[in-house]
């Protein structure tokens, strides 16, 4: 009897093991979270005969660890433009071969996105996604807000006098290049004294009332949104993202987005990482996503802008995205793109953001 | 037979921690590229205020809890465990039921709460606490409370009530047989409990982090923060002093309780 339970278990593993190894072949994709349109990649799957196997990650940080440590052989990662620099750094990114992205003859791409990296090293290891700003969301039911961001700028976030409660993004690179962009500094800044200067920046701000200031994530646009604060540092998308779902949920809106005149602007995009077995493949899935048609029903899921002219415009004349700051570089515009200095780098921006936390 | 268990620590427990204490003490890193030499780094960061103020903020806030935790905790049990009604399991298994749902979902619920805009407007109250101790500190009573009333309770209701009777007989008053007879006899428990509330609440990062706004640093925020950014050095030496923490914890449990009972 216990031999029959036995091998009735048995049994049934192994045709689960069977069941579930299928022989399609795998794509592993590592991008962010609600940052790409998983009915589309489901389409992906059904036309190339495989299986994508979908991780989401909360910061570029997180991307690479996961990368690092080397347990799954991602075929395509999304990360920013620093990380992308630090990585192609390290040789763990494997070069473009644009002669698989047949799609790329049918489309331009932004020249205010290309600039972003053509002449730097890293430029042969990525095709763009999408690209954005750093700007300050707020609530207008309160007038004085709006004329205080308008008139400071960043420096509205950092005002040690102000009365309203502040968000400020737990990311040292975006808190920390916010307050040097506010003093007039480069958002890469790596010199002594300004660092140290946006240290004092964020401990007057911190010094006020608990209730006050605070540090998010994705929690701040639906706070400022909500009425819960008055103003926060966040991604253009993250504004987008809560005008889409007020207008879907046909609620009043109370809330705008101001980019400074000079701001950090960012641009995120696939590439291909040195372990992956199936680079043909991955250059498919990039393909697939340059399809003017396929990237425009992705960037009205997404929200964000996109780097092709075509996608862009499809969304401003036929989906109706004519908002303001949808363009993220307009003329005269000052746009600043992070850079990968230094490991010490990194971590003198981490400390700074521990260290103000801690008094 | 004792292989498989010799086999099991080493794979879980000792190779983890050789790798932690290698990481503290040199420049060992899983996931970058380095050139491997020893650092004293650790040494200066123990005295670090971004360590001191998350060692402080982690004592303070899980001594708070756990002594707040208690004393409701203790009445609370003390009532079940004395309770003659033949519901009683089902009164205790209620008691477990907040622990069913998930404990992210349910500091995101005392997060929203403690928010201006919420859903207890509709009482026309508002609160605006976050970032406050008072706020974090009903939070983690409320995840840990059921942690201390469940040993605590075990114990009591266990307890021969013979004694008690015998202690009436013996002319002591009711406050003297609690004191005398019941508190000792269920001290097991409140170690137990006390262990099962302070450890967690030392090593949160969630709650705080959320009900904190992001200020408030404990030793497990700073683990967190230092791991996600590259930081493998300093993650490393904060894991290491929870884990002397920890270790010290239980020497004294140890040396206290000869023959374990109160970790049974």
């Amino acid at each position: 009897m216990r031999k029959k339970i036995l091998m009735t278990l048995v049994l049934l593993v192994l045709s689960l093991a069977i069941v579930s190894c299928s022989n399609k072949p795998k794509l592993y994709v590592l991008n962010w979270g609600q940052y790409m349109d998983l009915d589309l990649v489901d389409d992906f799957e059904r036309e190339f005969g495989v299986k994508v196997v979908y991780e989401e990650v909360g910061s570029n940080e997180e991307m690479e660890i996961k990368l690092k440590q080397g347990i799954t052989k991602y075929d395509i990662m999304i990360p920013s433009e620093y990380m992308i620099d630090k990585l192609s750094s390290e040789n763990l990114l494997s070069p473009i071969d644009y002669s698989l992205l047949t799609n790329l003859n049918e489309v331009e791409f932004f020249s205010d996105a290309t600039v972003l990296y053509e002449d730097e090293d890293f430029g042969d290891y990525l095709i763009p996604y999408f690209f954005g700003t750093v700007g300050v969301m707020y609530n207008t039911t309160n007038e004085a807000v709006k004329t205080a961001v308008e008139e400071q700028g960043f420096c509205a976030l950092f005002d040690e006098d102000s009365p309203f409660k502040i968000g400020l993004y737990d990311s040292p690179r975006d808190t920390v290049g916010a307050a040097l962009m506010c003093l007039g500094y480069s958002v890469n800044s790596n010199v002594e004294s300004e660092l140290l200067e946006a240290q004092e920046l964020l401990e007057a701000v911190l010094g006020r009332s608990s209730e006050l200031t605070r540090f998010g994530q994705d929690d701040l646009k639906g706070d400022v949104a909500r009425g819960n604060l008055d103003l926060a540092l966040v991604y253009s998308g993250d504004y987008f993202e809560m005008v889409f779902e007020y207008e879907a949920e046909e609620e009043e809106i109370n809330f705008d987005y101001f980019a400074p005149n000079h701001t950090n602007i960012w641009i995120d995009a696939f590439v291909i990482p040195m372990v992956s077995e199936n680079k043909e493949l991955a250059h498919s899935f990039i393909n697939y996503f340059l399809g003017v048609e396929v990237a425009a029903a992705n960037a009205d899921w997404v929200g964000y802008t996109p780097v092709i002219r075509e996608v862009y415009d499809i969304m401003v004349n036929d989906y109706g995205y004519d908002y303001e700051n949808y363009y993220p570089v307009p003329t005269g515009s000052t746009r600043e793109v992070f850079m990968y200095i230094s490991e010490a780098h990194a971590q003198e921006l981490n400390m700074i953001l521990s260290t103000v936390r801690s008094n | 037979m004792i292989w498989p268990y010799v086999i099991w620590l080493t794979i879980i427990i000792l190779i983890p921690s050789l790798f932690i204490i290698l990481a503290t003490v040199s420049s060992f890193h899983i996931f970058n590229d380095y050139t491997f030499r020893f650092t004293t780094e650790f040494i200066r960061f123990l005295s670090d205020p971004i360590f001191l103020n998350a060692f402080k903020n982690s004592i303070k806030y899980a001594g708070l809890t756990t002594m707040i935790c208690l004393l409701i905790g203790y009445p609370v049990a003390y009532f079940f465990a004395n309770i003659k009604s033949k519901n009683k399991t089902l009164y205790i298994a209620l008691l477990i039921v907040p622990i069913w749902s998930n404990m992210i979902v349910r500091i995101i619920a005392w997060e929203n709460v403690f928010k201006p805009v919420s859903i207890i407007n509709l009482f026309n109250l508002s609160f605006d606490l976050i970032g406050y101790d008072v706020a974090i500190i009903i939070a983690m009573v409320s995840m840990y409370l059921p942690f201390m009333i469940f040993p605590i309770y075990a114990v009591l209701d266990k307890m021969d009530h013979k004694l008690i009777e015998a202690a009436h007989d013996l002319g002591a008053g009711d406050f003297q047989t609690f004191y005398k007879v019941t508190f000792p006899l269920s001290l097991g428990g409140i170690v137990s409990g006390i262990i099962m509330t302070l450890l967690p609440a030392m090593t949160a990062f969630a709650l705080p982090e959320r009900i904190g706004g992001g200020k408030v640093i404990l030793l497990g925020n700073l683990i967190e923060k230092q791991i996600f950014r590259g930081s493998f050095n300093i993650a490393a030496t904060v894991s290491l002093v929870v884990m002397m923490v920890m270790l010290g914890l239980f020497a004294l449990i140890v040396h206290f309780d000869k023959e374990g009972e109160t970790l049974l």
